[in-house]
């Protein structure tokens, strides 16, 4: 997949283009409204992460050109301005989805691929690794064709995990995806803990191929099993 | 004290010490005057009979006069030269006229005849009761004080309300009004230089605090803005870092110890732009009528899970609801923030929450000693109570977000609960109490 990441700021420019190089994307960059317009008038890309306060214009006109010629990019807003309007605004230009800076890296590109899987496969949203199964629009799971009975935070962890399957997954991160941010303050991660202890033990009675590996004093990381 | 009880009180104090003043010197002043007065009848009449006797005219040695009555004593040298010449006196005398013994001014003349003979003449003529001068003058010194004290009152106070008017608004309008706000402007014509003076100088004041307002808070807001995409690229530089397979456990847990302050940091630099959004008035969409319990309810299940290891009993009884108009992202915050604070500060006791129609109040306790409820809603005012995953924002926060939707928030210590309590503000009364 080739992505287009138009964003000012030298260094979030950088990280983004390695983390997603790391994640076998084709990453080209642009730092400003008109080299990002130059390059969207030579080239095609099948994603253009997009910010919206730019020196020389406003992302959101790129936007608009992008939806006016009638192209097929998928543009995934990336902004610091978190303000309720912007993103009503980006998301009725058109766009297919908004992500508000700062983002943690393992999070743009499951929303890269989210984006992809929703425009590419027809509206078709399931996700198949080995034998399992996961269909976001009905939040059921299943392994051979068998369903796995989950509870809500099961399925949700389970789900934040396969977007970002081989990536490390901070805790806290975690917790915030899954519990909203309001649980910021927790000292403690146990309960975590516990939700995950049981997905892994459905996981594993129901013989799915992968797994959920603890990183030492960090996280969790989800791996197929060869 | 008001004011303008200060000045009747002083001014009847300075009132009485002028009037009791004033009721001495008359009473003695008057005293004088009729003192001479008598003195002159008495010496005119003591100077007819002496006149008379001398001329060798024959009268009684003692009588009674429409003038006053006399007496006529011959004394011996050595007497009459101890004594002076002339001498008054006041004394209760038995005067015949009246049958009575009254009050009467007395008058003592020493003089000779030809052959050598001295004689003393008394002559006596009833006078006044001192007494019923001075009580009378009391009695009048006190009435006229309570006459002069209700006028005055009634001067003081019609003058010193029409005067201090503009004061009065000056002090209703300072009253009201709430730096970073909407304020109405102040309206209060003067003619008084002092007052206009006042005035100006309090809307300069004003309009300077309300600049320096303004300024630190588009410099925290600024501020906050700036560090958050040099702290995100940290973060992601991190993350990145430690998905490398080759690092040593120590390298890892190193690693995972500068994440987890960087998360700090991030959540202290999130608290501080919401703050200053809040305080910008940046979250402008008000719903009616919005259920608290609702919200509550969203979320006490998570709480619960999340804290377990903390052993807290929950109370939060089904039944009344509290309403209020507010913004729904604003008031989930309100809520988590307060939840979060009992939760966090609640180790191995119990948090009630109650909801009625007037207030909605979270407490929780056993506790052992009541926070300064001074302190307690001020930024980073933590004291011995910090704890590292709180940023000492929290209920900052909560006053800000209750302080733009005319809410209330208060902490009291009761019953050994640490009790926090939202409830509707009263509508201000900022019209000056004449």
């Amino acid at each position: 997949m080739k992505i287009l990441v138009v964003e000012d700021e030298k260094q979030l420019r950088e990280i983004i283009k390695e983390s997603l190089q790391k994640d076998r994307f084709v990453v080209e960059t642009a730092n400003d409204a008109a080299s990002a317009s130059d390059k969207l008038e030579a080239y095609s890309y099948d994603c253009v992460l997009l910010d919206i306060m730019l020196p020389d214009g406003n992302g959101l006109d790129i936007l608009r050109k992008i939806k006016q010629d009638g192209r097929k990019e998928n543009v995934i807003i990336i902004s610091a301005k978190d303000a309720i309007d912007d993103k009503i605004n980006g998301l009725d230009l058109g766009a297919d989805d908004y992500l508000a800076k700062p983002f943690h890296l393992a999070e743009l590109s499951a929303r890269i691929r989210s984006v992809a899987r929703r425009n590419n496969h027809g509206g078709d949203t399931t996700v198949r690794i080995g034998n399992l199964e996961i269909c976001p629009d009905s939040r059921e799971v299943s392994v051979d064709g068998k369903l796995l009975d989950l509870s809500r935070k099961e399925y949700d962890i389970l789900e934040y995990f396969i977007n970002r399957r081989g990536r490390l997954i901070n805790k806290l991160t975690l917790a915030e995806s899954v519990w909203g941010d309001h649980i910021d303050m927790a000292d403690n991660f146990d309960f975590i803990y516990a939700h995950i202890k049981n997905l892994r033990k459905k996981l594993n009675e129901a013989g799915s191929g992968i797994e959920i590996k603890s990183v030492y004093g960090l996280g969790y990381k989800m791996e197929e099993n060869p | 004290m008001k004011l303008i009880y200060k000045v009747i009180l002083r001014a009847s104090v300075g009132m009485a010490a002028i009037m009791i003043c004033w009721s001495v010197l008359f009473y003695f002043g008057m005293i004088k005057v009729i003192n001479d007065e008598i003195d002159d009848i008495l010496s005119d009449f003591s100077e007819q009979l002496i006149v008379r006797f001398l001329s060798g005219e024959k009268i009684p040695l003692s009588a009674d006069d429409v003038t006053g009555q006399y007496e006529l004593l011959k004394i011996s040298e050595d007497v009459a030269d101890e004594l002076p010449q002339v001498r008054f006196e006041d004394k209760e005398m038995y005067i015949y006229r009246i049958d009575d013994h009254v009050a009467s001014r007395v008058m003592k003349t020493i003089f000779y005849d030809n052959t050598g003979q001295y004689y003393q003449l008394t002559a006596a003529t009833p006078s006044f009761e001192k007494d019923d001068i001075g009580k009378s003058l009391i009695w009048w010194t006190i009435s006229l004080y309570a006459l002069m004290m209700i006028v005055s009152i009634i001067i003081y106070v019609t003058v010193f309300y029409r005067c201090m008017k503009p004061f009065y608004v000056l002090i209703g309008w300072l009253d009201a009004y709430k730096i970073g706000q909407t304020n109405r402007p102040l309206e209060n014509p003067t003619d008084i230089t002092e007052f206009a003076r006042l005035n100006d100088v309090a809307v300069r004041t004003m309009r300077r605090n309300e600049q320096i307002y303004e300024q630190q808070r588009q410099f925290t807001g600024n501020a906050s803005h700036e560090l958050q995409t040099p702290i995100a690229i940290c973060i992601n530089r991190m993350e990145m870092l430690m998905e490398d397979d080759t690092l040593t456990p120590q390298q890892m847990e190193a690693a995972a110890k500068v994440l987890e302050s960087l998360g700090n940091l991030q959540k202290l630099n999130k608290s501080m732009l919401l703050l200053s959004r809040i305080d910008s008035g940046q979250f402008p969409e008000t719903e009616k009528n919005l259920s608290l319990r609702t919200i509550i309810d969203g979320m006490i299940d998570d709480y619960k899970s999340i804290y377990a290891h903390k052993k807290i009993e929950v109370e939060y009884l089904p039944g009344n609801d509290f309403h209020c108009d507010i913004n729904r992202q604003l008031a989930t915050t309100l809520v988590a923030n307060l939840l979060k604070n009992a939760f966090v500060h609640g180790d191995n006791g119990k948090i009630i929450i109650t909801l009625s129609e007037q207030a909605f109040t979270i407490s929780n306790g056993p506790a052992k000693e009541a926070l300064d409820a001074d302190v307690v809603f001020q930024r980073f005012a933590q004291g011995k109570h910090r704890r590292n995953e709180s940023s000492g924002l929290g209920l900052a926060i909560v006053k800000s977000i209750c302080e733009q939707f005319n809410l209330s928030v208060t902490y009291r210590f009761i019953g050994n609960y640490h009790t926090f309590t939202v409830e509707k503000r009263q509508k201000p009364d900022d019209a000056p109490n004449l």
